[in-house]
C-alpha cells in the first residue's frame, strides 16, 4: 500500500474539517480544489473530478456530523425549526445537482464552481459592516436561494455552506454564528441525499472517501471548539479569502 | 423514595441530539480509522455517518414541543433521501 494515498486525503480532510467547522462550510471548497490541483503530484493514481466530488460529498456529511456535535454541546447556536423547515429545499436541490454531476463536462462544473465562489466572497465582503441582528421575517428570495444552494452542493460536492451561510445570515436574518451552526446542521440531510446517490450508484470510492472523512471528522471536532471564540468579522474575512483563492486556482487549471 | 437519578431533570432536545451526534461521531471515527487498515470496516463508518442525522431527525419528530409544520418538513426531507437512494440504484443498473 502507498501510504501517501491514505495520508494525502487524510491531511486534506484535516484542513477541510478544521476550516469547514469554523466557517460553516462543508469542506468541499477545500477538498475538491486541493485533491484536484495537488492529487496528481502526491497520489499513485490521480482521481477524476467526479470521483473527488463523490468522496467530498461524504466529507461534507462528516463535517455536518462533527461540527453539529460541537455546536449542540455548547447549546443555543443551532435553530432547529429553521434548519428542519428549510432542509427539504436543499435536499431536493441536492438531488438535481447530483444528477447534473453525472452528465456535465468537468470544465463546465469547475467554471460554475469558481463563479459561485467569487459571488459568495463578494456577498460576504459586501455585508461585512452590516449589523448582526435578526430579521423578523425571512426574505422571499431565501427559499429559491436555498434550492440553488442544494443544487450546487450536489453538483460540486460542497456542503452548500458557501451559499447557505450568506442566505441564512442576510436573507433569513439569523446572526452570523447562528447561521454558521444552523447551516452546518442542515448540511447533514443534504449530504445524506447527495452521498446516497453516489453510494447507491457505485460511484463512491470507499478508500478515498474514508480517508478524507476521517481527516475531516478529527479536524472539524477540534476546530468547532475554537469557532465561537473567533470574532465574526475575522470569520467572514477568512471565509472570503479562502473561497476567492479556490476560485482563481480552479479557473487557472481549467482555462489556462 | 426517589433515587437521585429519578429526580434528575429530563435532558432537553438539544442535549439528546448532542449525545446522539457525539456517539455517532466517535463510532464513525473509530470505524474509519480501523478502515484504513481493514478496508471493509470503512463501510461501517460511512453507515454511522449516514445514520446520525436520520436518528437526530427522528428525535426531533418525536419531541412534543416541535411544531406540526416542522414534522412535515422532516417527512419531506426523509422522502428526499429515499428518492436519492432509488435514483442511485436506478443509475447503477
Amino acid at each position: 500500500m502507498n501510504w501517501l494515498d491514505v495520508l494525502f486525503p487524510l491531511f486534506t480532510g484535516l484542513l477541510a474539517g478544521g476550516l469547514g467547522a469554523m466557517l460553516g462550510l462543508g469542506g468541499g471548497v477545500v477538498v475538491v480544489p486541493t485533491m484536484e490541483l495537488l492529487g496528481g503530484q502526491f497520489l499513485s493514481s490521480p482521481h477524476t473530478l467526479q470521483q473527488i466530488i463523490a468522496a467530498s460529498q461524504l466529507g461534507v456529511l462528516s463535517v455536518a456530523v462533527a461540527s453539529s456535535a460541537g455546536y449542540l454541546t455548547k447549546g443555543g447556536f443551532v435553530r432547529f425549526q429553521t434548519a428542519y423547515s428549510l432542509a427539504p429545499l436543499t435536499v431536493f436541490g441536492g438531488i438535481v445537482g447530483s444528477l447534473l454531476l453525472l452528465v456535465l463536462e468537468p470544465k463546465l462544473i469547475a467554471t460554475v464552481f469558481a463563479v459561485l465562489l467569487c459571488y459568495t466572497a463578494f456577498e460576504l465582503i459586501r455585508g461585512l459592516n452590516k449589523l448582526d441582528i435578526e430579521r423578523p421575517e425571512p426574505s422571499q428570495f431565501a427559499k429559491p436561494a436555498l434550492i440553488f444552494g442544494g443544487m450546487m452542493s450536489g453538483l460540486l460536492g460542497i456542503g452548500g455552506g458557501t451559499i447557505q451561510v450568506p442566505v441564512l445570515n442576510l436573507l433569513v436574518g439569523l446572526p452570523f454564528r447562528a447561521a454558521v451552526a444552523t447551516s452546518t446542521f442542515m448540511m447533514g440531510f443534504t449530504a445524506i441525499a447527495n452521498a446516497s446517490i453516489q453510494i447507491a450508484s457505485g460511484k463512491l470510492e470507499p478508500e478515498l472517501a474514508g480517508a478524507i472523512a476521517l481527516g475531516i471528522l478529527i479536524g472539524a471536532r477540534i476546530s468547532s471548539g475554537w469557532a465561537t471564540r473567533v470574532p465574526v468579522r475575522t470569520l467572514k474575512l477568512m471565509f472570503s479569502a479562502l473561497v476567492l483563492y479556490s476560485a482563481f486556482d480552479l479557473i487557472r487549471k481549467y482555462w489556462f | 423514595m426517589k433515587s437521585k437519578n429519578q429526580q434528575s431533570v429530563t435532558p432537553t432536545l438539544e442535549q439528546q441530539l448532542a449525545r446522539v451526534f457525539g456517539l455517532g461521531l466517535s463510532a464513525a471515527i473509530l470505524c474509519l480509522a480501523i478502515g484504513v487498515v481493514i478496508r471493509p470496516v470503512v463501510w461501517l463508518g460511512i453507515a454511522a455517518l449516514v445514520l446520525v442525522p436520520l436518528i437526530g431527525a427522528t428525535l426531533v419528530w418525536q419531541d412534543k414541543t416541535v411544531q406540526q409544520s416542522t414534522r412535515v418538513s422532516i417527512a419531506l426531507a426523509f422522502f428526499g433521501v429515499l428518492c436519492a437512494v432509488l435514483i442511485g440504484l436506478f443509475l447503477r443498473r
